[in-house]
């Protein structure tokens, strides 16, 4: 196939080697193989190893030059003194294209030998026209062609919209666990952890996502960079295509210590990373689970035109909690319902509802049936002066919230507008939860995660809108 | 590069503060008049030309913190204070660095009230340079309530910095007062943004502080290291 990028041969190679393949179950080289086959991976498996004769039902060879045909990836899981070995008989062979070097010990231990021993790694590869991935690193999991390189705790590979980046494992791994117990597990895309960034680095990912169809929104759990200026241009592009979200630790500068040693990157202050963000149109999050839940919210939802937000409450206390984060929303505000609105919704609500105290603040009360809820959400949707909406409810015993959710459908997938819901809460909504993620329609556990997402995303618009301006023209760009 | 920054980078110093006065100046920003006296009689004459009340400043390229070196005299009324101050100035220079060169004094306007806010520029081993801007005094040292932006700096990017501080109440005017001049500093942070971009010699800039008006700002002391 002409025309491919190098990193296409990584997320999409036809053929791929294990070597160090193995038939011992706590070997990375068992469990790499038993994932491919697990999993389904489209192209071909050939497994290495001299001292095996079969791994896993597959003829194992004995050397990579044994493998006849093309082989675009080969997947080096061998202890770090053998990798070197191994790098030059695939330099030997020809035409391998791209390289996954599982082992750690080399230059993140800070041992001179070692960090040398590393660039002679990269070298012998580079000269072979081998890309590398690592040292350190998992290396990628693609759900479109059931390709995982990895040794990550399993999940179940949910196809979905967005692509993970990360630069521990661990985080990563923690992160698909984590959307996978979404109410409607969340899909993902692509994944890519790439360890000591010897060659291929977390910018050049971040890149190749940005032009990736299958991608529409992008997760990175970040530690540090080594190239600023690179990380301005790429994240400046990609993010005028997709929102990128980044998880950036070292926030503080013990954290931020931790953060150099791990990786080797420079950490630099987090208040410049904080600006640098923002120039760039980054979602920065703080946690793990708000990287999801923001995720969550921009694959599912349209971006709101404005920052105005109605909330609808079926219960006081849930909507106090959401009204109260908007007072510490950065853009987020409560919208206004017109003298219009109003009427209308004291003709659909029962008599006690509170409309409007304050402006854009709905209590529709625990009186609101299946039908009440869906008739003022649908007056809501259609206010002018509202952007985005939040829809709050605590189904109490009479009213099943399966039964809700599904009479609620119709008006939530015609919005035009994000919306997002809380059905508050636990055991007694999983089942509602889960029916209106599984039709594409954000749950949140509570109201005050609902307004941070939103917040972010009506400050991506923001950035779009400013980013449009500029480029259309105007002075002092 | 500007000829300024050419020259103090030849010598191997820092601009001198009325030489990054007039560099600025020709960006646009507004630094308080001022002129450079070697000589008593220059400081007298030249506090006659700016109008009294004014400011002495000690200029040595060897001594960056004047205050410290007893190097800054205000809100000098007469020409016999203007007199005083400038030996005392001289006395305490060569009192705080015997090997400190003395070019003389700055002589420059004194415009006591307004609200004191710091405009910097740094460089960033990451990102280049990075634009600051904060309340003066308690509230940056204190506080730390600064806002940084990475060039280039573009009006809109100047409103998001003013307001990106805890204390931008204080700047839309709180208890009565009237709004500050916001304008003016959006513009300076903008012309700042220039400068540094057609001089990246420049490694640091620091305007502190800066005073903001209802309807002007004035750059009171300036430092740029190259």
């Amino acid at each position: 196939m002409s025309g491919r990028k190098d990193l296409d041969y990584y997320f999409y190679p036809e053929s791929l080697a294990v070597i160090g393949a193995s038939t011992n179950t706590y070997k990375a080289g068992y469990q790499i193989v038993k994932n491919m086959l697990d999993y389904g991976f489209t192209g071909k498996v050939y497994p290495v190893n001299p001292k095996e004769k079969e791994v896993l039902g597959l003829s194992c060879y004995q050397t990579l030059n044994d493998i006849p045909g093309n082989l675009d990836l080969i997947i080096i899981a061998v202890p770090s003194s053998h990798v070197l070995g191994v790098m030059k008989e695939a330099a030997a062979r020809g035409g391998i294209k791209a390289a996954v070097v599982v082992a750690a010990g080399f230059a993140e231990t800070k041992v001179p030998e070692l960090v040398e021993l590393e660039k002679e790694i990269v070298a012998t590869a580079r000269q072979a026209g081998i890309r590398v991935f690592g040292p350190n690193c998992v290396g990628i999991q693609n759900t479109r062609n059931f390709l995982d390189t990895t040794i990550e705790p399993p999940v179940v590979k949910t196809q979905g919209d967005i692509s993970i980046i990360t630069q521990s494992g661990a985080m990563g791994g923690t992160t698909l666990l984590f959307m996978e117990e979404q109410p409607a597990p969340l899909g993902f895309s692509k994944w890519a952890h790439v360890g000591n960034m010897s060659d291929v680095d977390v910018l050049e990912i971040l890149e190749y996502y940005g032009e990736d169809q299958d991608t529409r929104v992008v997760g990175m759990y970040m530690e540090g960079i080594r190239d600023g200026q690179r990380f301005r241009e790429i994240a400046s592009k990609v993010t005028k295509e997709k929102p990128v979200i980044i998880l950036k630790v070292g926030r503080s500068e013990i954290g931020s210590r931790a953060a150099a040693s791990h990786t080797g990157a420079l950490a630099g202050s987090d208040k410049i990373y904080d600006a640098a963000f923002a120039k760039c149109g980054v979602t920065r999050v703080d946690y793990l689970e708000e990287l999801v839940d923001v995720a969550k919210g921009f694959s599912m939802q349209p971006l709101p035109q404005g920052n105005r937000v109605c909330i609808l409450t079926e219960a006081g206390g849930p909507g106090i909690v959401a009204v109260d984060q908007l007072g510490f929303a950065k853009h987020a505000e409560l919208a206004h319902i017109s003298e219009e609105g109003r009427k209308k919704l004291e003709a659909c609500l029962p008599s006690m509802a509170m409309i409007c105290h304050p402006d854009g603040y709905i209590d529709i009360t625990a009186a609101a049936m299946s039908e009440h809820h869906a008739d003022a959400l649908n007056v809501v949707l259609d206010e002018p002066g509202v952007d985005a909406v939040l829809l709050i409810t605590v189904p109490p015993t009479f009213l099943p919230p399966v039964e809700l959710a599904q009479s609620l459908l119709p008006a939530l997938k015609a919005a035009n507008k994000p919306v997002f819901v809380c059905f508050l809460a636990g055991k007694w909504c999983d089942e509602a939860n889960a029916f209106l993620e599984a039709n594409g329609i954000p749950t949140f556990k509570m109201p005050s995660q609902a307004v941070r997402v939103l917040d972010e995303m009506m400050e991506r618009k923001k950035y779009l809108d400013k980013i449009a301006r500029q480029e259309g023209g105007a002075p002092n760009a | 590069m500007h000829k300024l920054v050419k020259q103090a980078r030849e010598a191997g110093r820092n601009l001198l503060e009325h030489e990054a006065s007039a560099l600025l100046r020709e960006y646009g920003l507004p630094c308080v008049p001022s002129v450079l006296a070697c000589t008593v009689e220059e400081a007298e004459q030249a506090a006659e030309e700016i109008g009294f009340p004014v400011v002495l400043k000690m200029v040595s390229p060897q001594i960056i913190h004047k205050s410290e070196a007893g190097g800054v005299k205000v809100n000098l009324g007469t020409k016999d204070e203007v007199r005083l101050a400038f030996s005392e100035i001289m006395a305490s220079a060569k009192s705080f660095n015997k090997e400190a060169e003395l070019k003389g004094v700055l002589v420059t306007l004194y415009l006591p009230g307004g609200t004191e806010v710091i405009l910097g520029m740094n460089r960033d081993a990451q990102f280049g340079p990075v634009l600051m801007f904060g309340l003066g005094g308690v509230f940056v040292e204190v506080f730390k309530d600064v806002s940084f932006e990475l060039l280039p700096v573009n009006e809109e990017d100047a409103y998001e910095m003013i307001e990106g501080i805890k204390g931008r109440v204080i700047l839309h005017g709180t208890r009565g007062q009237k709004p500050k001049d916001m304008a003016g500093i959006a513009k300076a942070l903008v012309n700042l943004s220039q400068l540094v971009l057609e001089n990246p010699e420049i490694n640091e800039i620091d305007l502190n502080p800066t005073v903001v008006f209802e309807d002007k700002i004035a750059i009171l002391d300036v430092r740029i290291l190259i």
